[in-house]
């Protein structure tokens, strides 16, 4: 276009807070850190935190001058590079880029082929990555369900051990300890060939939590601490429920999250300056009349807009939620849970998305939501295409040549282009005899068809023999 | 992909903030309500009386109601038309175009390269030469036709100009008698005055003194213009120190008062007549008490009239490619590129006086030809950057690797004349190749493109009988000027 001073909107624009917002929350967020501090569970942290000028007074009650923060905001990256299995970056976890992933630990699954309520096998989550390595808008994967077939105290290697072996996509991990943490480190960088090769190609990152309120934990430090060590991602994040471990307003509940992450920030930066550190809070309330933790409220879509938006005004990659309901089945209800968190998450632009298929608060996963937030995905992903307005795609000479009661159907540009729509792989659109034709299925039933298509012809690239004897060696060791 | 992305798809400059841009238009509102203009036209004072504004002689004292309702009415945009019936041009903010200027005394003759009165046969090797250069995209005269009866001068000039291009075409008048002429004219190569009024080919061109005067003719010609739909062009200025305060403000404010006389004139004659307001602010040079076109003030001003047009939703006709230079030399060079690529960035919707040498009193083909590449030039930065994950090329840059090259790859095949602009006046050999063609400096390179499409450059004639039409429209004016004497 022969035109000056052009700004293109190339995607939808979106913000729950302005820069004054933001600006109001960081100071809030001070002052609870200057004035009321936080409980650090962790003797070395504490001498740390001490030696850098912060107050230690009660014992283990730790008051953070400003400065301290704004240091600790300096170090870290702007931006982490997350690789796949075989050290191909995989997700560029920087600005508003936006990718999917499962939750973790569910106690329960929802059959695929019985739709029985039951809880977990390892069987269940192999099968469960298996989903994940087949669908091209599920990016990383967490553990997705706690096995009931195993040790509780093997859990998180067992986890750890079945994700290294039957995906290829990055990682998103939880553990219990240090010590557990320091396996699962060991059990990928065996992957990677070496710690250093992991270090260099970062195929796992650690979910973690600060205690709220205003608490750090002893092995959660322990954790932050060994994984900065390693220059390996975490993100700390804490899952309060407002109007019981957070204050009952959502500006309340922020305010209180950045005064837990940012403290957390500080002792791991401290420990390594530059690790790299993802921004991230749930911010959940819970349902007063069903005393439930809700993890599709509107309030929730809000709160997980306004972590990423505070994550990117602190130049951090951030950490999001989407494709999880409240619903206990498959049924209306999860998928337009499913389709407004899904939207909100991508406008919002965090940057892992997590929780793809969790139901009933968390407790219980759907392999059938799993694989309909693959679809939303999708279709969300054209919704940011935003509209492109140029000369090209203006068509005042297309409009003026077919001209008024004309046909646009056969002109050249239209067949060029028709396929920039999406086209939907799940949803059905075909008139109504086609449709009867077809089978007559609802979307629930192709979900499902989907799932069980998927589990019997996709397998992914094994680990070499060698290799996976030394993942399963390392989760021995535990013993 | 990414959220809340929004691209700068050109490079962003402006001179006025909306907010100065506003407080300039209330400064114009001020003046014409509290000082009022000098209007010379009786129509244009009946019209204003009708409406409300107080007249008193020439005076009126216009309030900003009227002001503003002729505003609204006022279209943002208007397309220009070539005489072969194709659009060419739509004239709105924001979106450039470029083309000479116009009543030169003095011609560069293209054959001798000496400066010479303007005579008949000129303003047609401008129409000709400006059909072939890519980056004009329409024509004006360059020049004031000395030896034809002198009250004719316009409307040969427009007869030439419209049988030797199919680029819109803008001609001026003396008074409603050159006016009528060239109307018919346009009327003989349209067909109909309904095929005129639905694609017109042309715009009028009239002028505003400063400070704050509606001259006669210019206002009856405007008037009588809009009134048979063909697009106007109202343009005037002021020489801060002279005929406009010292200040950029105060000259912005008392030609925008100006301007609006004559905007309110033609949208109370014809409504939603289209209009496209214009400015040549030039610097007093106090040592020669002439104004000078190649003053950075110009430029600076005439971005800034730009940012009051596109506050008021409004086409603007800047001025670029004007050099106060004698001859074209560096200083034509150097003042032409700051004109041009200031002109580009502030978005003024036709730019005018390409090809104009000491202070407007030469026209230059050759200017012409130079400002073509100056122009796609500016065209080349006003593309911008494109960012985006394919722009980008990570994953190519990644193939490619540190101390490796990107020559042989197919995406510099694909986009290497996209991305990258390659001048055709402009020499980049190196010096040996130079040489062996000749060592011919920029001059000579511009002197032969023109020979070469004076030469060549072939228009679509006229059909022989419109030819002939505006032969006889050309007689009866001839007869007419012999009559009044």
């Amino acid at each position: 276009m022969r035109s000056a001073n052009r700004i293109a909107f190339t995607s939808p624009q979106f913000a729950v807070l302005s820069e004054q917002q933001k600006q109001d929350l960081h100071l809030a967020a001070l002052e609870v850190l200057r004035r009321t501090g936080v409980r650090f569970h962790h003797r070395g942290a504490l001498e740390m935190l001490k030696k850098a000028g912060a107050f230690v007074s009660d014992g283990n009650l730790v008051k953070f001058p400003a400065r301290l923060i704004t240091e600790a905001l300096s170090s870290p990256p702007s931006r982490v590079v997350m690789c796949d299995r075989d050290g191909a970056p995989a997700m560029l976890l920087e600005g508003t880029r936006t990718y999917f992933g499962t939750g973790s630990d569910c106690l329960n699954l929802l059959d695929p082929e019985t739709g029985a309520h039951r809880p977990f096998t390892q069987a269940d989550i192999v099968n469960g990555y298996h989903l994940c390595e087949a669908l091209p808008n599920i990016h990383f994967v967490m553990s997705i369900g706690i096995p009931s077939d195993v040790a509780p105290a093997l859990t998180y290697d067992v986890q750890m051990a079945l994700m290294l072996e039957h995906t290829t996509k990055p990682i998103v991990f939880v553990t219990n300890d240090g010590a557990s943490c320091r396996r699962a480190i060991d059990m990928a960088a065996a992957v990677a060939g070496g710690h250093e090769a992991l270090r260099e190609q970062q195929h796992i990152l650690l979910y973690s939590e600060p205690s709220s309120p205003l608490q750090q934990s002893e092995t959660a430090v322990d954790k932050l601490l060994l994984m900065a060590e390693h220059e390996l991602p975490v993100v700390h994040s804490p899952g309060p429920q407002m109007g019981a471990t957070a204050p009952i307003t959502m500006a309340g509940g922020l305010v209180m999250s950045l005064a837990e992450i940012l403290s957390g920030l500080v002792v791991h930066q401290l420990h390594r300056p530059g690790a790299p550190f993802v921004f991230g809070a749930g911010l959940h309330h819970m349902d007063m009349g069903a005393m439930q933790i809700c993890y599709a409220s509107p309030e929730f879509q809000l709160t997980k807009a306004a972590v990423a938006e505070m994550g990117r005004w602190y130049g951090l990659p951030t950490w999001g939620y989407a494709g999880c309901s409240d619903a206990k089945v498959m049924d209306e209800q999860a998928a337009l849970e499913a389709m407004l968190s899904v939207l909100m998450a991508k406008l919002s632009g965090a940057n892992l998305i997590h929780d793809v298929g969790y139901m009933e608060s968390g407790l219980t996963t759907s392999f059938e939501m799993i694989v309909l937030t693959d679809e939303l995905v999708a279709m969300a992903d054209h919704v940011m295409k935003g509209i492109e307005v140029s000369e090209s795609t203006l068509m005042v000479d297309e409009l003026d040549a077919v001209g008024p009661g004309g046909n646009f159907l056969g002109t050249r540009t239209t067949l060029q282009r028709f396929r920039e729509f999406w086209f939907p792989s799940l949803l059905d659109r075909k008139m109504r005899p086609q449709w009867v034709e077809a089978g007559a299925t609802t979307l629930g039933q192709r979900l499902t068809a989907k799932v069980r298509d998927i589990l019997r012809n996709h397998s992914p690239k094994p680990l070499p023999p060698e290799i996976k004897r030394r993942v399963w060696d390392i989760v021995s060791s535990a013993n | 992909m990414d959220t809340n992305y929004s691209a700068h798809q050109t490079p962003q400059f402006r001179v006025l903030s909306d907010a100065q841009a506003r407080v300039i238009y209330y400064g114009a509102l001020e003046v014409l309500n509290r000082t009022g203009v000098n209007v010379h036209n009786a129509e244009a004072r009946d019209l204003l009386a009708k409406a409300g504004a107080r007249v008193d002689g020439v005076r009126v004292w216009i309030p900003p109601h009227i002001v503003q309702d002729a505003i609204a009415a006022t279209p943002r945009t208007f397309t220009l038309w070539g005489r072969d019936g194709k659009p060419r041009i739509q004239v709105a903010p924001d979106r450039v175009h470029f083309g000479p200027g116009l009543t030169n005394t003095y011609f560069v003759d293209p054959e001798t390269g000496e400066r010479r009165k303007t005579r008949r046969g000129d303003p047609a090797l401008t129409a000709k030469v400006c059909d072939a250069l890519p980056n004009i995209d329409y024509v004006m005269g360059l020049g004031l036709i000395g030896d034809v009866p002198p009250n004719l001068a316009p409307v040969y000039e427009f007869a030439e100009m419209v049988a030797n291009t199919t680029k819109p075409v803008m001609p001026w008048a003396y008074n409603l008698d050159n006016a009528r002429d060239i109307y018919e004219i346009a009327v003989a190569v349209a067909g109909s005055e309904e095929a005129l009024r639905r694609r017109p080919f042309l715009a009028f061109f009239a002028t505003f003194q400063a400070p704050l005067m509606a001259t006669d003719h210019d206002l009856a010609n405007v008037l009588w213009m809009a009134e048979r739909g063909i697009p106007v062009i109202y343009l005037g200025g002021g020489a801060a120190g002279s005929t406009a305060p010292i200040t950029g403000a105060g000259l912005l404010v008392s030609y925008l008062a100006g301007a609006l006389t004559g905007l309110v004139a033609v949208q109370l004659k014809a409504r939603g007549a289209p209009i496209c307001i214009g400015g040549v602010p030039e610097p007093t040079d106090l040592r020669t008490a002439r104004p000078a076109y190649g003053g950075p003030e110009m430029s600076l001003y005439s971005a800034a009239m730009s940012d009051l047009a596109r506050y008021l939703g409004v086409p603007f006709m800047g001025t670029a490619g004007a050099s106060e230079a004698k001859v074209l030399d560096l200083q034509a060079a150097i003042e032409c590129t700051v004109q041009v690529l200031m002109s580009g960035l502030s978005g003024a919707s036709l730019v005018h006086d390409v090809g104009f040498l000491d202070c407007a009193d030469i026209g230059s083909l050759e200017s012409v030809v130079m400002n073509d590449e100056i122009i796609a030039m500016a065209r080349r930065i006003l593309r911008g950057v494109e960012v985006s994950d394919a722009s980008m090329m990570l994953d190519l840059i990644d193939k490619v690797g540190p101390g490796g090259e990107f020559m042989s790859t197919k995406e510099t095949a694909k986009l290497c004349r996209s991305e990258i602009w390659t001048p055709t006046l402009f020499d980049r050999e190196p010096w040996v190749n130079w040489e062996m063609n000749g060592a011919l400096t920029t001059l000579d390179r511009i002197r032969r493109k023109l020979r070469d499409i004076l030469a060549n450059h072939r228009v679509p004639p006229l059909p022989a009988e419109t030819e002939a039409r505006i032969r006889a429209i050309l007689e009866a004016a001839e007869a007419r000027e012999r009559r009044n004497g």
